[in-house]
C-alpha cells in the first residue's frame, strides 16, 4: 500500500475558506477524498461537523455527503441529460424531490439560465463549470470543495468561476476547501495549506 | 423519488434505444413463442372438447351377470323412449348396440377341452399357416393361433373341432383374434348358437352441445330400470385424456421456448454489466451526491425490470395476435387461460430482478476516487 498522506493534524473552521495547494503527487487529493468522504482508506479519525465518520453506515455517510458540494476539474456532468435534468437529478437525491424553484435560482446565480435545456456537450469550459457549481450550491451546503475548479478553463473564464466561489463563500457563510496547484488561485482563501510528500509544510493564515 | 427514478431509468433506455431494443428482443422473441404454443395448446383442447361435447357418447354397460342376456335388460326401444321423453335429446342420431360376441360350446376331437368360445362368419380371415376358405369344401374352420396360454385350448391344423355333434376341421390358423374359431358365411345357417354378452354396450349419440343434457338422460335412464345399469361417459373420458396430452406437449414446448428466455437473461445480465462499467462515471457522481448505495441497486433494478416488463407485454400480446390470426385462419376461436398472463408477468419479474441484481449489487460498490484526478 502506497502512503499518500503522512502524520496529518488538521483542523478547518466552519466558515472558513481554505486553499490546499501542493504540486502533483503531494497527497492533495487523497486529502480531499478523505474530507469529501469519498475515500474511507485512511489510518486516525476524521470529525466532520461534530460527527466522526469511519465507521458509519453508508446511510449515515450519504445522509453527510448531501451536505457537501463537490466542483470537480472534470464538471462531471451527466452528459445525457440536459443542465435543467442534471440539477433535477441532484435536487432528488440531495432533497427528496425536484425543487424546481431553487433550481432556477442557482441557475440565474450562474448566469445560466438560458442553458437550461442544453446539453453538457453543447456548452464550454466555463459553462460547464458554472452549472457544476450551481448543481453544488443547490442544497445549501455546509461545506463546498473544489477540485482544481479552474484546472481545466481558460483564462477569460477563471476568474469567473472564482468570483463565483468567493461570492458563495461571501453571502452564505459556507465554507470552502479548493485545493489547487495554482498560486494565485490559492490566495483567494484565507488560509493556505500547502502539502509536500504528504506532509503539511506550510499552513498560513492570510489577513 | 421513486417515480422520479423510474422516469429516469426510462430515459435511460430511450437513451440506449438501440442497445435496450436488442437486449429485449430475446425477452420478446421467449416471451412470444411461449404465448403462442400455451395458446395455440389452450384452443386445440377447447376446440376439441368443444367439438366432442357436440357428440355425445355414452357407454351404457350392464353389471347384471356374466350369463345374462343384456338385451333382456335393456332394450333400445327403452333408451329411444327415455331419449325421446328428455326434450332437448330430440337430436338423438343414433343409438346402436355393441358388437357382442357370439359363443357356442366346443369341443376338441381328443375330448380333453370344452369351452365356450367366440365365433365368427366370416370368408376373409388373415391367415398364418393352413389355407384359406377359397377353394375349401365341406365342414372346414380357421381357428385361432393361440400362444402359451394354458387355460385355452391348442389348435392345431389337422385337427377336429366337434360342435352340436358336427365334426369341423381345421384348415387354417389366425393370429386375428375378433373370434377363436371362423367359419366360412355357406356354414352361417347350420351352426347354432347363443348371444353372450360379458360386458355390453351401448352408444348413444346426440348432437347435442349441453353435458346437462346427457346427465338429465343418465338420471332417467337410471330411474326407468332402476339402478341395475352402469354408464360410462365415454365423451367425457376422452375429452379429458386429449386435454392431457395436449398441456403435457404444451408443458414440453414451452420449456423448450424458455430457454430462449434464460438466453435473454443471461444476455441482460451482460449488457447490465457493460453498462455498469460504462456509467461507472455517472454512478459515482450520484454516490458524491449523496446516494445511497440501496438507491443505486434500485435503479439498476428498475431499468433491467423495466426491460423485461415491457418487452414481455409486448411478446405476450404479439403472440396473442399471432395465435389470434393463425387460428383465425384455421376457423379455430382462440381461447386463453388467464394464467397465461400471470405465468408471464411472474416469469418476466423474476427475469428481470434475478437478472439485474448481481450487476446492480456491482454497481453500487462503484469506486467514488474516478471523480477526482
Amino acid at each position: 500500500m502506497v502512503e499518500a498522506l503522512k502524520n496529518i493534524n488538521l483542523e478547518i473552521n466552519i466558515g472558513s475558506y481554505c486553499s490546499i495547494v501542493g504540486k502533483s503527487g503531494s497527497g492533495k487529493s487523497s486529502l480531499l477524498k478523505i474530507i469529501g468522504l469519498l475515500d474511507f482508506d485512511y489510518e486516525g479519525t476524521y470529525v466532520l461537523f461534530d460527527n466522526q465518520l469511519r465507521s458509519n453506515k453508508d446511510t449515515v455517510v450519504s445522509k453527510h455527503r448531501r451536505k457537501i458540494g463537490f466542483v470537480f476539474q472534470d464538471f462531471q456532468l451527466i452528459n445525457r441529460y440536459t443542465v435543467q435534468k442534471n440539477l433535477e437529478t441532484a435536487s432528488v437525491i440531495k432533497l427528496g424531490y425536484v425543487d424546481k424553484e431553487r433550481i432556477s435560482e442557482v441557475l440565474e446565480e450562474v448566469e445560466m439560465s438560458s442553458k437550461a435545456e442544453s446539453y453538457p456537450d453543447e456548452l464550454s469550459g466555463g459553462q460547464k463549470q458554472r452549472i457544476s457549481i450551481a448543481r453544488a450550491m443547490l442544497a445549501k451546503p455546509d461545506l463546498l470543495i473544489a477540485d482544481e475548479p479552474t484546472g481545466a478553463i481558460d483564462e477569460e473564464n477563471t476568474e469567473n468561476i472564482l468570483e463565483l466561489i468567493d461570492k458563495l463563500h461571501k453571502n452564505t457563510n459556507t465554507t470552502i476547501i479548493i485545493v489547487t496547484h495554482d498560486m494565485d488561485v490559492a490566495q483567494r482563501a484565507d488560509r493556505i495549506i500547502e502539502l509536500r510528500d504528504g506532509v503539511i509544510s506550510n499552513d498560513r493564515v492570510l489577513l | 423519488m421513486i417515480g422520479y427514478f423510474f422516469k429516469s431509468a426510462f430515459t435511460t433506455l430511450k437513451y440506449n434505444k438501440f442497445r435496450t431494443f436488442l437486449t429485449g428482443l430475446g425477452i420478446f422473441v421467449g416471451v412470444a413463442s411461449v404465448i403462442i404454443i400455451v395458446s395455440f395448446s389452450d384452443s386445440f383442447s377447447h376446440h376439441l372438447s368443444n367439438k366432442f361435447n357436440q357428440k355425445v357418447t355414452l357407454g351404457l354397460v350392464s353389471s347384471i351377470g356374466d350369463n345374462t342376456d343384456f338385451t333382456e335388460v335393456i332394450t333400445s326401444n327403452e333408451i329411444q323412449t327415455v331419449a325421446n321423453e328428455v326434450r332437448k335429446m330430440e337430436d338423438v342420431l343414433s343409438f346402436e348396440q355393441a358388437e357382442g360376441s357370439k359363443k357356442i360350446d366346443c369341443q376338441l376331437s381328443n375330448g380333453t377341452w370344452q369351452y365356450n368360445v367366440d365365433i365368427a362368419f366370416d370368408d376373409d380371415v388373415s391367415i398364418v399357416d393352413g389355407n384359406s376358405f377359397n377353394s375349401a369344401i365341406g365342414n372346414v374352420v380357421i381357428a385361432y393361433q393361440s400362444g402359451t396360454d394354458e387355460t385355452s385350448p391348442v389348435y392345431k391344423l389337422g385337427d377336429s373341432v366337434v360342435i352340436d355333434g358336427i365334426v369341423y376341421t381345421i384348415i387354417g390358423t389366425t393370429t386375428d383374434l375378433s373370434a377363436t374359431i371362423y367359419f366360412p358365411q355357406r356354414l352361417s345357417s347350420q351352426v347354432s348358437y347363443q348371444e353372450a354378452f360379458d360386458i355390453a354396450a351401448f352408444y348413444l349419440t346426440t348432437n347435442n352441445k349441453n353435458p346437462d343434457t346427457v346427465n338429465i338422460i343418465l338420471d332417467m335412464l337410471n330411474a326407468e330400470l332402476e339402478d341395475s345399469v352402469n354408464f360410462v361417459n365415454y365423451t367425457e373420458e376422452d375429452s379429458e385424456s386429449i386435454g392431457s396430452i395436449f398441456s403435457t406437449i404444451s408443458i414440453f414446448l414451452s420449456l423448450i421456448a424458455s430457454i430462449s428466455l434464460i438466453v435473454s437473461a443471461i444476455n441482460i445480465i451482460n449488457i447490465m454489466y457493460i453498462s455498469i462499467l460504462e456509467r461507472a462515471n455517472e454512478i459515482a457522481i450520484y454516490r458524491s451526491l449523496g446516494m445511497t448505495k440501496g438507491m443505486v441497486v434500485y435503479l439498476f433494478l428498475i431499468e433491467s425490470l423495466l426491460i423485461v416488463v415491457m418487452f414481455a407485454l409486448m411478446g405476450y400480446l404479439f403472440g396473442l395476435l399471432a395465435s389470434y390470426l393463425i387460428l383465425t385462419i384455421m376457423d379455430i376461436n382462440l381461447y386463453v387461460s388467464i394464467n397465461s398472463l400471470l405465468l408471464i408477468v411472474t416469469i418476466s419479474v423474476v427475469l428481470g430482478i434475478g437478472a439485474g441484481i448481481k450487476p446492480a449489487m456491482k454497481a453500487s460498490n462503484t469506486n467514488l476516487s474516478i471523480l477526482l484526478r
